[in-house]
């Protein structure tokens, strides 16, 4: 068995406030990215899987832990050191048309990565190559040749991602981070743009770190789900088990506030009361006790560790629900 | 393959930012009719040698209280008695209308009023300009670095445009004039002598200079948290390729808005240091040392004072109304939105 792709061990994002206040945007996040495997990030807003996915790439600065890639660690190296390390992760951002600069075309766009990375000889790509590269991307991503010659403001939604997938993929990365790719989307889009982030998966053996708040799209692309509630990850696992029969009373809780066309079971509906707690003063012990419903005078005490579960996933929580199981 | 939506497919070449601005532009009739006006100001300006020497045969620098001219076959003064009851004193002939001999009038030298109006619009709108190109250089490094490497360069920098903002825009170039004046500018081993054009140039851009860098520094800090900034850093761009592809692009309409503008404050001032005797220096004239001229004559000569005046108004208000044109046609995003 080979080694994790990506290993995140205790990563701590602390931003400074004014006062002397801090901010605790990821706390003690850890999780391995195993090739080949699609890792969804899933959680609601403001709970750090957008911060999670910017320090996994360094466009974010940890305050602390250790970011290994295939062996590496990566976790405090200088920008210089980084960048050849730069063309085997990249990323989608969730706004496609905040993330390409409005004033290039869209062949020098994709072609930006190639210009900056050497070849895999060391030498600098000619501009037949380039050429070939840009035409081999967008067929590869569904678009017509004669789009490089565009700007990006003439271009659709879904378009713009399309360009930003092949931009990602210009240098043949191993790992891909999704930020969010789908969110800005049309649904019919949104279901357009998994598929093609599917495809690729499967036509060159990526792996991808998908960050997304939509449970459906995460259920559509991941092989396992990290659920996020307040900076810190409270049950991991694969997507059909996570999913289907969650132990983390916040991912029943996630998961039955997915809108259903029709409803089957209203009476099990979990919700929740009251606010996310502010991540300048988290709740004492479970971060989660003040709005769980099965909380109980230990939560509020000692905050339970991620621990594995008899079916393999890992649950932070000390009462799982073992109905489940 | 998953299938795609149509790609929007008209023209062969789409036309780059540049082009669509210019395209905008050209729609606006507004902004083209202050272009149209600012064009023929300057062609007029620049044409005052032709009109001083084969239209109005008149030499507008040196003074002629003695002389006379022609005018419908008849010779007429150029300095003529007051029509006061006692014909007490003289006062310069007034504006022909005709071309072809004093147009305007004469100012109390007896010098032809509409060729030092050409002469002193090319010296002005040319100070103007120059002044207006240096400032926006000079701005626009102060406000890209300041703005793109933040921190401590942003401090200092920052600090030193609001010390020099917090000093009256005119009262500053004022003081720096009335020592360039009276002792040249000496740059190391370079000396400006104190009638040199240069001097005042330098002033204005010099004084204009915070107030042109502090909408580019604000551009410039924008843009370095956009996303695609973002996104060219996690494809591993180095910074200065990110300086130059990703940030200049996206600076540079802000530069182009900012010249006309700027042109036109500079202008105002270089007519205000003119007007005080301490911008253009005679024998060599500009519209506000016109306007000086004509500031005794303001109650029977009045057009002396006047045509500079309007000549300032008018290249003012243009520039204005053509900054603005600029401004609309210069942002992409809505433009595309006009067209889609």
């Amino acid at each position: 068995m080979t080694g994790p792709l990506l290993r995140a061990e205790n990563l701590r994002k602390d931003y400074k406030l004014s006062r002397g206040q801090k901010l605790r945007a990821l706390d003690n996040v850890s999780f391995d990215v195993m090739p080949g495997e699609v890792l969804g990030l899933v959680g609601e807003s403001g709970c750090g899987k957008s911060t999670l996915g910017r320090c996994l790439l360094r466009l974010t600065e940890l305050s602390s832990g250790r970011i290994t890639f295939d062996g590496q660690d990566i976790s405090f190296l200088s920008e210089r050191a980084l960048r050849p390390l730069r063309r085997q992760i990249q990323m989608v951002f969730q706004d496609s048309y905040a993330s390409l600069n409005p004033r290039r075309r869209i062949a020098d766009l994709i072609a930006e990565p190639l210009c900056v990375h050497r070849d895999k000889n060391g030498c600098k790509r000619s501009g037949p190559a380039i050429q070939a590269r840009l035409a081999e991307l967008m067929n590869l991503v569904g678009l017509p040749v004669s789009a490089l010659t565009r700007y990006p403001h003439e271009f659709s939604g879904g378009q713009r991602q399309r360009i930003n997938i092949a931009r990602a993929l210009a240098l043949a990365p191993q790992l891909v981070i999704a930020d969010e790719p789908v969110s800005a989307l049309d649904v019919s889009v949104q279901a357009q743009i998994v598929n093609l982030f599917t495809d690729l998966r499967e036509q060159l053996g990526l792996t991808y770190v998908f960050i997304a708040h939509d449970l459906a799209v995460v259920r559509q692309i991941s092989t396992r789900v990290a659920v996020m509630y307040l900076g810190a990850v409270v049950e991991l696992g694969d997507t059909d088990t996570v999913l289907h029969t969650p132990a983390h009373p916040y991912t029943v809780a996630l998961i039955s506030a997915v809108p259903e066309p029709v409803i089957r079971h209203a009476a099990s509906r979990t919700l929740l009361h009251g606010d996310v707690p502010s991540p300048i003063s988290p709740p004492s012990g479970c971060r989660f006790h003040t709005r769980c419903p099965h909380a109980e005078t230990l939560c509020s005490a000692k905050a339970p560790d991620l621990h594995l579960l008899s079916d393999g996933r890992l649950v932070a929580c000390h009462f799982p629900l073992m109905e489940n199981l | 393959m998953t299938q795609t939506d149509p790609v929007p497919c008209a023209a062969s070449a789409p036309p780059g930012p540049w082009r669509t601005a210019i395209r905008a532009l050209s729609v606006n009739r507004s902004a083209m009719a202050a272009f149209a006006t600012l064009l023929f100001i300057t062609i007029a300006c620049l044409m005052a040698p032709f009109y001083a020497h084969d239209i109005a045969h008149t030499d507008p620098f040196t003074s002629n209280v003695a002389g006379s001219f022609m005018l419908h076959g008849q010779e007429i003064d150029i300095m003529q008695p007051n029509d006061n009851p006692l014909h007490l004193g003289l006062s310069p002939a007034g504006p022909t209308w005709h071309a072809s001999a004093y147009l305007l009038g004469a100012d109390s030298q007896g010098r032809d009023v509409a060729a030092r109006l050409l002469y002193g619009g090319r010296n002005s709108l040319m100070i103007s300009f120059s002044a207006a190109l240096l400032c926006i250089t000079m701005a626009a490094t102060v406000g890209i670095l300041a703005g793109f490497f933040g921190g401590f360069v942003d401090l200092i920098l920052s600090r030193l445009m609001d010390i020099m903002w917090a000093v009256p825009v005119y009262l500053f170039a004022i003081s720096l004039s009335i020592v360039t004046i009276s002792q040249g500018l000496k740059i190391g081993p370079f000396t400006i002598e104190s009638d040199n054009l240069l001097i005042p140039v330098v002033i204005i851009a010099l004084v204009y200079v915070p107030y042109a860098a502090r909408p580019i520094r604000g551009r410039v800090m924008a843009l370095r948290n956009a996303e695609f900034v973002t996104a060219a850093k996690s494809l591993g761009v180095p910074r200065w390729r990110i300086l130059v592809l990703d940030i200049l692009p996206n600076v540079s309409n802000t530069l182009v808005v900012l010249t006309p503008l700027l042109t036109a404050l500079a202008l105002l001032a270089e007519s205000a240091l003119s007007f005080l005797s301490i911008g253009v220096q005679a024998p060599a004239a500009s519209w506000g040392t016109i306007i000086q001229d004509g500031e005794g004559l303001i109650y029977t000569r009045p057009m002396v004072a006047l045509a500079p005046g309007l000549a300032i108004v008018m290249v003012v208000l243009a520039l204005n109304i053509f900054g603005d044109g600029l401004r609309d046609a210069l942002d992409v995003r809505e433009t595309s939105r006009k067209n889609a």
